[in-house]
């Protein structure tokens, strides 16, 4: 294979370079370092003095109250206002306690992951943690208080995600670690620190800017709406809207997303070598197999972490259904244990990778990565702790339930826990009942209108016996209406009230149907995460006692049949078919 | 002090030197701009045209005796509209056209309805029109938008009420003559609608064409199918359309077929430039020549001068297009128009501009065409 081991030559190369740069480059990117961190400093009082001193000539000119004068005071006014609120009255809340992500995790808790992670600053050469804290993104990061503008080491805090823990090795994640050690450990970056806290706060001070004037816009935008309703309810036409002006946070916005722009043109170099640098240092700690491996995995597991984040443990939230405790995070250990899933996501995974990275990112591809990586000799080394590394965690259970807390606030504690298998179920049946609470609220009402006394809550016996009695178009239009069917009118708005009949009146029924284990919803680790399995031709025959019950003249026999069948065994699953209902 | 004030002057200049021109640049193009889109004003009355306030966008042009029928339904009689449908005969295409006319009745009023459909049972008439009627009933559901602008409660109700419009249409079937292929020509919409596969679409084309080869109303509900917002693609329509139109006998107006097809080509596209395609003016040659061999009266000669007069318009044959134009009258109430959010405003727009070129060419008189 000729071709690859020519790539494998060049990116060996590459990383011998990136490995030692030649001493001469140091300096000037010490400078550059120092430069853009200075020149962060600089540029809000530079607009500050560039302001009053236009404020200044105003005053000295020839009209220094007239209109145009006074707005522009005004409009100094704001700017200066909006700087000195984001640039030097935000700088210390994301160092907050309270607002740092995930759990801290003491000695005291952890001794061995503490042990571990402190050898492994001990073997890069670089000072250790003041702080661990779990986090739940596939992710770890390193992060340092900048102190002296960045100049000197502040209090250093590792950021640990749990995904991690549950889909690394020890070994992986020692590698995974030592790389972002390495970015403050390296002899020849040993401006990292300056360049990553430069870029550190520009990037805050863009974020919260672009936050505040989306907001300012969201808030002219709603104005202007609520004024052109009030003109609407007036009977007066649309007012003139010239186009939302924008604030101040706006214009400060692009003098620093420029300025943002220009500090990662000017480290793009910088960075890149860091990174293969920082790689190295992973190589030297754990190993090259580990570290390509690792490299590999950390792609998947940020893929199988969306995808379980988003589809598993989030299913019955709204219905106030959860795993059990610990599992909202920990169950992502089911997803990666099920082999076909596995291979979905070791398909799925190296073509998201590289897409995934922002303009703004600064690693190479990752597979230019591993190549680099894998072209280096063999260090003989054997693979060693293969073991998982959420090994490492003490009670993970214990440590997992306090970061659901953590993370997903004080409702945690009210919302059911259930086993994984019962989940898709309560969720789903729980849904369904939402759907058909209007009906039944209906059927309450027009049986109360009708002198009849209800034994208990309304059930879909009483409900069909009213539709026997032609009461089916006074129980629909007692039913939440859309904004069409609120337009509609004559026939058209029956037709709605019928559809909506009919879809509440199906997720009752389903309701019942799941009741008796008809239909039932099973979690499934891979594909599609609910599967719905229903009796063979229930499907069908549910559609069409649907369409009897809201016929010209309604026939609830066949629904009535349908929900009096007997209730299925247990294990009934042999003659079920799996299909989704239409 | 001083050179600061110095500076701050000479970069101002240079602001200025540079901003001034581009701005009044700007202004000079911004205002070219306003003047092209003023709204084009003509007088109506000077060229003998229906003003605007007065123009009928509810149907394609006059027809009295549908009015009367449709009026008799509206007050409940419905001896009236059977006659009015009875006294089509077996001109398929004006029986088809009479009960579409009949769905102009308010939809929220049915009493004449149901009681032709109760005091007449096993009138084939009756059967059709209530067939036909859930079909319009599905459409009121949907309304008129397209996919994405329509709600999923609005579409279960639509493709319900279809698929209970199909044994009606099937019961109406039963009950009308061997010869008359209306019941079929009803369910061309639930085909589209319900997303009939190409084969059953098929199927129920060969039931319509062995009753009736040239039946109009069959021919532009089936351009829906074949359209690419339906069923089919811009190729299929348009060989649907060429092979209708092709094939048709002398007398016939579906060589209209293909400007249908075209605007509903156009609207997918970005411009207007397929008007300048030869085949193009070769369809409305073919169409001038079909509206010339009609009788005057002929109920479907109305919806073919709509889009011809776009067409004419659009491929800037102005002279004819005002003939077209003059011929329709204040009528607006048929595609192209109601294919847009105010027919009203299109069909004007149109006009104005067919009559504004008219005049600025110098009132040119229509050139002769070749008879074949």
């Amino acid at each position: 294979m000729p071709r690859s081991g020519r790539a494998a030559s060049q990116a060996a190369s590459r990383a011998a370079s990136s490995a030692g740069p030649s001493r001469g480059a140091l300096l000037p990117r010490a400078l550059l370092a120092l430069a853009l961190l200075a020149g962060y400093h600089l540029v809000a009082p530079l607009i500050l003095a560039a302001l009053a001193l236009a404020d200044l000539f105003l005053l000295r000119g020839s009209q220094p109250y007239a209109l145009t004068s006074l707005g522009a005071y005004a409009g100094s006014v704001a700017v200066t206002c909006s700087l000195v609120r984001v640039v030097y009255l935000t700088r210390g809340g994301a160092q907050d306690r309270h607002d740092l992500p995930g759990v801290a995790l003491t000695p005291a808790e952890q001794p061995e992951l503490w042990q571990r992670m402190g050898e492994l600053a001990q073997s890069v050469g670089t000072a250790t943690f003041a702080e661990i804290r779990l986090i739940p993104d596939a992710n770890a990061m390193v992060t340092e208080e900048p102190r002296l503008l960045g100049l000197r080491h502040g209090k250093r805090r590792l950021f640990l995600g749990t995904p991690l823990l549950l889909g690394l090795s020890e070994a992986e994640l020692d590698a995974v670690l030592a790389h972002e050690l390495g970015h403050y450990a390296n002899g020849d970056t040993r401006l990292a620190a300056t360049v990553w806290a430069a870029r550190g706060a520009v990037e805050r001070t863009v974020g919260t800017l672009n936050e505040r004037s989306a907001a300012h816009r969201e808030r002219e935008a709603a104005e202007a709406e609520a004024k052109a309703a009030r003109r609407r309810a007036r009977g007066k036409p649309a007012p003139v809207t010239a186009g939302a002006s924008r604030g101040a946070d706006h214009y400060l916005s692009v003098v620093y997303t420029a300025y943002a722009k220009l500090c990662l043109r000017c480290t793009e170099g910088v960075s890149r070598r860091q990174e293969y640098a920082a790689d190295l240092v992973a190589v030297r700690i754990a190993g090259r197999r580990s570290t390509a491996d690792a490299l590999r995995h950390l792609a998947v597991l940020s893929v199988a972490t969306d995808l379980y984040l988003h589809r598993y443990p989030a299913m019955g939230w709204d219905a106030g259904f959860l795993p059990p405790p610990g599992q909202v995070h920990g169950g992502l250990a089911h997803l990666l244990a099920d082999e076909a899933r596995r291979r979905e996501l070791d398909e799925l995974a190296p073509r998201l990778a590289d897409q995934h990275g922002s303009p703004h990112d600064i690693h190479p591809p990752l597979a230019e990565r591993v190549a680099t990586i894998e072209a280096l000799p063999d260090d003989g080394r054997p693979l060693r702790g293969t073991a998982p590394a959420v090994g490492l965690l003490r009670a993970p259970h214990t440590v997992l339930a306090a970061l659901e807390e953590a993370e997903l606030g004080p409702d945690v504690r009210t919302a059911h826990r259930v086993p994984w298998h019962e989940l898709p179920y309560r969720a789903h049946r729980a849904a369904q009942a939402r759907t058909a609470e209007p009906l039944l609220q209906a059927t309450a009402d027009v049986a109360a209108a009708r002198g009849a006394t209800l034994h208990g809550p309304p059930a879909v016996g009483t409900l069909l016996d009213l539709v026997d009695a032609g009461l089916l178009p006074e129980i629909a239009a007692l039913l939440p209406r859309s904004a069409v069917a609120e337009r509609s009118t004559g026939r058209a708005t029956r037709e709605f009230a019928r559809t909506a009949f009919r879809s509440r009146l199906r997720a009752l029924t389903v309701v019942a149907l799941a009741d008796t284990g008809h239909i039932r919803w099973e979690l499934s680790w891979s594909g599609a995460p609910v599967r719905q399995i229903v009796s063979e031709g229930l499907g069908d025959t549910l559609e069409a006692a649907l369409d009897a019950v809201i016929a010209a003249p309604p026939a609830t026999a066949p629904l009535r049949a349908l929900l009096d069948s007997a209730p299925l065994p247990q294990g009934g699953a042999q003659t079920t078919t799996i299909r989704r209902l239409p | 002090m001083n050179t600061v004030v110095y500076i701050a002057g000479a970069c101002l200049l240079v602001y200025a030197a540079v901003t001034i021109p581009r701005n009044a640049k700007k202004a000079r193009a911004k205002r070219a701009q306003a003047k092209a889109a003023m709204p084009v004003k003509i007088d109506a009355a000077t060229y003998g045209l229906v003003p605007a306030a007065q123009v009928d966008t509810t149907r394609p042009g006059p027809d009295p005796q549908a009015d009367e029928a449709v009026a008799a339904a509206g007050a409940g009689d419905w001896r009236r509209p059977a006659a009015y449908l009875a006294d089509a005969g077996s001109d398929w295409d004006l029986r088809w056209y009479r009960v579409q006319h009949l769905m102009k009745v308010d939809s929220d009023n049915d009493t004449w309805l149901t009681a032709w459909r109760t005091q007449s049972p096993g009138d084939p008439g009756a059967a059709l029109t209530h067939a036909d009627a859930l079909v319009t009933l599905a459409w009121e559901v949907r309304g008129g938008k397209g996919g994405s602008h329509t709600t999923p409660e609005q579409f279960q109700g639509f493709h319900r009420v279809l698929r209970e419009a199909l044994p009606a249409c099937q019961e109406a079937a039963r009950l009308a003559s061997p010869y008359d292929p209306s019941p079929w020509v009803a369910q061309i919409p639930i085909a589209y609608g319900l997303g009939w596969s190409h084969d059953d679409f098929r199927h129920l084309w060969a039931q319509i064409t062995a009753r009736d080869p040239y039946h109009f109303g069959a021919h532009v509900a089936a351009l829906q199918y074949w359209c690419e917002k339906w069923r089919g693609s811009s190729a299929l329509m348009f060989d649907f359309a060429e092979q209708a139109a092709s094939s048709a006998p002398p007398g016939s107006l579906l060589p209209v077929l293909r400007l249908y097809a075209t605007f509903e080509h156009v609207l997918k596209q970005t411009d207007d430039s397929f008007y300048e395609d030869p085949y193009v003016t070769a369809a409305v040659d073919a169409t001038l020549d079909a509206v010339d061999l009609v009788p005057a009266d002929h109920h479907r000669l109305p919806v073919v001068r709509h889009l011809l007069a776009n067409a004419l318009y659009r491929t800037g044959r102005h002279a004819e297009a005002a003939e077209q134009f003059r011929a329709i009258g204040g009528y607006a109430g048929a595609v192209p128009w109601t294919y847009f959010a105010s027919p009203l405003k299109q069909f004007v727009h149109v006009r104005t501009h067919t009559f504004n070129d008219w005049e600025k060419a110098g009132r040119p008189s229509v050139p002769p065409r070749a008879s074949f």
